[in-house]
């Protein structure tokens, strides 16, 4: 093999460094153009699992208080800046409401049902969120 | 006394990257040097087996998928004997297809420790026992293609990614967790080959089985980089007559290796479940994938800056770094690539090659993560590759900046340097052992709970054959509490299906009137009791962090 001259020899030792940072150009190009349903899956199955794993009970199948409390421990702020459009404000009326849920929650008396303390509303909303995430990601 | 080491103050290739050369390091070297590297060794290869050895005497126990791990072991070399891996979750997706992982190498491996250790101790003692071996085997082939400055740069990767996982990555039989320093090794030897030791094919053939076998993200990791390993073996034994009659050997136990590990596997495809048609199937029909731009970004996560194994928390795999951090994991692989250029020129091919087997290990875990499905994409399981890439590019980035100030640093800053690194990563990779407990394994606040529902069974109801059937419990007690109450001599069948399990603990396989008798576990007694069932223990667990939680037992004797 021959030996290269000096300039080629600059040019083959920059290649690859051309090479990365064309991947980290489409990388950040790529961003820009998705259409967030990706990001929505991941976002949505974190905010769900972190609660899960939080929460973390032995056994039971949930009751209706365990799911108020999925709910309430949901990371809701995970989601807010990877959902697409059509479900933004059903993400923003959640973020909206879930503090307060927690505070009651917090001050809900040893034995009482929290059910009462969501709204058909906030139902309606995290039922979004979940009819959306089976449609696109499932 | 024989060392291959680069000449001091010299940038002319050595030995070592002659064009033709696959010569290797021994573990003859300067008596100074010898007790270092012998140390490290002997230290590297117990911590594994130590961390296991800890976990169990305090109380470690198989749950969920590790229990069923231990289950199908058990049944090697019965009529039982497990074919392909443990279930995927192939069948839980739209059009879902049932399947399993594709082998059954863990099992097989897990026998003879599961035999003699038993069940509760076995699969993680014996999985310490296999991380010990791939340890040794990894700083072992380290060693040989770069004496102690390999040596020394791979035990920091080991002790980077034992310290940044914790120290049950050590010793955890779950099969997707298996294969993270296995893949170390996969990377090792496919450079070995690479770089044309063909006497570590049958190594590489072995280690690429494993990684294949016991996860389908390992299969799918494995595949290109196994494609890679043939085409370079191809030109080389096509180019070289005589490396081909030196190979020849080689390639013969390769093909031995291969043929021994997959045959369960085909048996199954000729005359069993057919799983890799299923696996066929799913790869076809399956749900789309996260995409390129997704594996990307793992990449980019993996690398950093911090690397994904610096970085705190359980979710951050999938954290989104910001454009700064992109350009910059970017331009690291760069500099590598124009490392790996600048010295292929100067004749050498040992840097060259290694980049280019990380490259290639690259392309094929960007490929996997964007066939990733997206219901998947937050299970850190399915992308242990990332620590372990990590590790590895920025380990080579060092050795990278070792080669070209080392002709410029002092004797005997050359001669010194390596064996202070390596003796402070092991120090490092010491202390994993000491955060060994079952607070940091996973479900460890289930394994005293298994063993106190086990007790109250064994304490109110005599051994034979039950159908068992949990309400309202995890499935990971379920499992767990098989295979403590297997050791009892109970036979338990239950409604997991076969594939889980094997036959013989289905209960589909039992006639509905068969004469055996339930054992029916509850986590609240608000419904009356079973049909024909009586209450016969009750048992109080409150594990450290969980909530207290009592189960209630119900025993029906059989008719």
């Amino acid at each position: 093999m021959t030996e290269p001259s000096p300039r080629r020899r600059r040019l083959l030792v920059a290649a690859p460094m051309a090479v990365a940072l064309t991947c980290a150009a489409l990388v950040l190009v790529g961003r820009g153009q998705a259409d967030g349903s990706d990001d929505f899956c991941t976002a949505y199955q974190a905010a769900v699992a972190e609660t899960i794993q939080d929460s973390g009970p032995i056994a039971g199948s949930p009751t209706p208080d365990d799911v108020v409390r999925l709910l309430a421990g949901m990371d809701i702020a995970r989601l807010e800046s990877a959902t697409p459009p059509d479900l933004r404000a059903a993400v923003d009326r959640l973020a909206q409401g879930l503090p307060k849920l927690r505070i009651d929650l917090e001050d809900l008396p040893e034995g009482e049902s929290a059910i009462a303390l969501v709204s058909p509303d906030m139902i309606a909303d995290a039922s979004a969120l979940g009819d959306a995430y089976g449609k696109r990601c499932g | 006394m024989r060392l291959h080491e680069e000449p001091t103050g010299s940038s002319t290739p050595s030995s070592e990257d002659r064009p033709r050369a696959a010569r290797h390091h021994r573990l003859r070297v300067p008596a100074s040097d010898r007790w270092v590297i012998w140390a490290i060794l002997i230290v590297f290869t117990a911590i594994p087996l130590v961390s296991a050895m800890r976990v169990s005497a305090q109380g470690w126990r198989p749950t969920g998928d590790v229990a069923t791990i231990t289950l199908r072991s058990s049944d090697v070399g019965t009529a039982d004997t497990p074919l392909i891996g443990q279930p995927t979750t192939t069948g839980a997706y739209a059009g879902g297809v049932e399947s399993s992982h594709p082998g059954p190498i863990e099992n097989y491996l897990l026998f003879v420790p599961v035999t003699v250790l038993g069940p509760i101790v076995g699969p993680v003692v014996g999985t310490g026992l296999l991380m010990s071996v791939t340890w040794g085997l990894i700083l072992w082939l380290a060693h040989r293609r770069g004496g102690i400055v390999l040596l020394a740069l791979f035990a920091a990767v080991l002790a980077a990614v034992a310290v940044g996982l914790g120290s049950q990555s050590l010793h955890d039989p779950l099969n997707s967790e298996i294969s993270l320093y296995p893949y170390v090794l996969l990377v090792l030897a496919t450079w070995s080959v690479v770089l044309g030791d063909t006497r570590i094919l049958p190594l590489l053939v072995g280690v690429a089985s494993f990684l294949a076998q016991v996860h389908v993200s390992g299969a799918r990791l494995v595949l290109p980089i196994g494609l890679f390993v043939g085409a370079v073996l191809a030109i080389q034994l096509r180019h070289h007559p005589r490396r081909r009659r030196r190979a020849k050997r080689s390639l013969g136990w390769a093909a031995v290796v291969a043929a021994v590990l997959w045959l369960p596997v085909l048996i199954d495809q000729v005359s069993g479940s057919g799983n890799l048609t299923s696996l066929r199937r799913f790869v076809q029909t399956g749900p789309r994938g996260l995409g390129a731009l997704a594996g990307l970004e793992h990449l980019v996560t993996a690398i950093g800056p911090p690397p994904v194994l610096a970085r705190p928390g359980w979710l951050s795999f999938i954290q989104v770094l910001g454009p700064v951090q992109v350009v910059l994991a970017f331009a690291v692989l760069g500099l590598l690539g124009g490392f790996a250029v600048d010295r292929s020129l100067r004749g050498e091919r040992r840097f060259p090659t290694l980049v280019l087997t990380l490259g290639v290990f690259a392309v094929s875990a960007v490929a996997y993560t964007a066939s990733v499905p997206s219901t998947g994409a937050v299970r850190a399981d399915a992308f242990r590759w990332m620590w372990v890439f990590g590790a590895l590019v920025w380990v080579t980035l060092v050795w990278a900046i070792w080669l070209e100030v080392k002709p410029r640093l002092a004797r005997k800053a050359v001669r010194v340097a390596p064996p202070a690194v390596a003796v402070i990563v092991t120090v490092v990779a010491m202390s994993s052992v000491i955060w060994t407990g079952l607070g940091h394994e996973r479900q460890g606040p289930l394994m005293p709970v298994i063993a106190k529902v086990s007790a109250a069974v064994r304490g109110s109801t005599p051994p034979g054959e039950y159908r068992l059937v949990m309400d309202g419990s995890l499935w990971e007690l379920e499992t767990g509490l098989i295979v403590d109450l297997e050791d009892h001599g109970f036979h338990l069948r239950n409604d997991r299906g076969s594939r889980t399990m094997g036959e013989h603990r289905s209960i589909d396989e039992v006639p509905v009137d068969a004469p055996i008798g339930e054992i029916h576990i509850r986590a609240s007694d608000v419904e009356p009791p079973p049909a024909g069932a009586s209450l016969a223990a009750t048992a109080d667990v409150d594990p450290p962090g969980w909530p207290t939680q009592r189960y209630w037992v119900y025993v029906r004797s059989a008719p």
